[in-house]
């Protein structure tokens, strides 16, 4: 008896961890962590280069941190739609203060001073 | 059997039956518009960085091993969080361990930050200094106090569910929690790699 329970739990356990796609996620999670770090410290690429690496692994990182770790997917159509359209305006108004403030900050007056 | 139905057609006519997705939807709201905060200080972050007159030279006053495994303690501690919202419906004490397992990671980050900042202060990097210490211990400090915060959060929802033996109650709490845990992972993804790995080069 206490045997199976065991057993059960075991199952339950190997269910847990192989059967869903959190677990892909959770290793690409890990993976794309350990890349540009490796990177830095082993590697003779040119710091451009080091650059792009970076911004492309914490790119693919927020996607994957979005598709697998959040469950917004697993809900109703109608609830999803709602969460993506509310992620979809953060974003927009994230890009507008980014690339705003960057654009004006470094294209002051006093800054073509430096230049001329 | 009658009552039963009238319920039904009472919580259909009221839309009560999504309850649980409004407060989700709440939520993700909450998340979105934490989001634009740490957007507003990472452009400052990025004007200010060149508005250094001190240690513009040596821009690596960091030990970048010691966040690298403060990164993957914080990491490890959501990826295990995530594994208690898959056991919430399969059984209690799993989940209650994992629960603890992940306070206790998000701990131990938390005391490496605190190791890290009482290092940087007693080595003379300020946010005294000038902009751009002040912009990074803003960045690095308000997420601390975010981590914080979903600590004491996390504390107070496991001595819940050991106390009312009801989980189902407390789903979307938890549901809710693991979406906020996510989210400090994400942000702090983002100050590892535009913070410290850039000027690690």
């Amino acid at each position: 008896m206490n045997n199976n329970i065991y057993c059960n739990k075991l199952k339950a356990i190997h269910s847990l961890l192989l059967n869903n796609s959190y677990t892909i996620g959770s290793f690409l999670s890990l993976i794309l962590t350990i890349i540009p770090f490796v990177t830095i410290l082993h590697s003779n690429f040119s710091s451009n280069y080091i650059k792009k690496i970076i911004i492309l692994c914490a790119i693919l990182q927020i996607i994957v941190h979005l598709t697998c770790f959040f469950h917004i997917k697993n809900k109703t159509n109608e609830s999803f739609f709602w969460n993506l359209f509310i992620l979809l305006f953060a974003v927009i108004i994230i890009l507008i203060i980014f690339i705003g403030s960057m654009f004006i900050m470094f294209n002051l007056h006093y800054n073509y001073d430096k230049f001329i | 059997m009658s009552i039963n139905t009238s319920n039904k057609t009472l919580h259909n006519f009221l839309h009560i039956d999504n309850h649980s997705d409004n407060k989700i939807f709440g939520f993700w709201i909450y998340l979105m518009s934490d989001c634009i905060i740490f957007a507003v200080l990472f452009s400052s972050y990025f004007i200010l960085y060149n508005e250094d007159v001190v240690l513009l030279i040596n821009r690596k006053f960091f030990n970048i091993n010691f966040v690298f495994i403060e990164t993957m303690i914080l990491l490890c501690s959501s990826i295990i969080y995530g594994y208690t919202i898959k056991v919430i419906n399969k059984n209690k004490y799993f989940l209650f361990y994992l629960m603890i397992l992940t306070f206790l990671l998000g701990l131990i980050f938390i005391i490496m930050e605190f190791y890290e900042f009482n290092h940087l202060l007693n080595s003379g990097v300020n946010p005294r200094n000038s902009a751009f210490t002040s912009a990074f211990f803003t960045i690095v400090g308000i997420h601390g106090l975010h981590v914080i915060a979903g600590l004491i959060w996390m504390l107070a929802l496991v001595n819940k569910i050991f106390l009312e033996k009801n989980i189902k109650k407390n789903k979307d709490n938890i549901v809710c929690l693991g979406m906020y845990w996510h989210f400090l992972d994400i942000v702090w993804i983002v100050v590892f790699s535009f913070v410290y790995l850039m000027d690690a080069i």
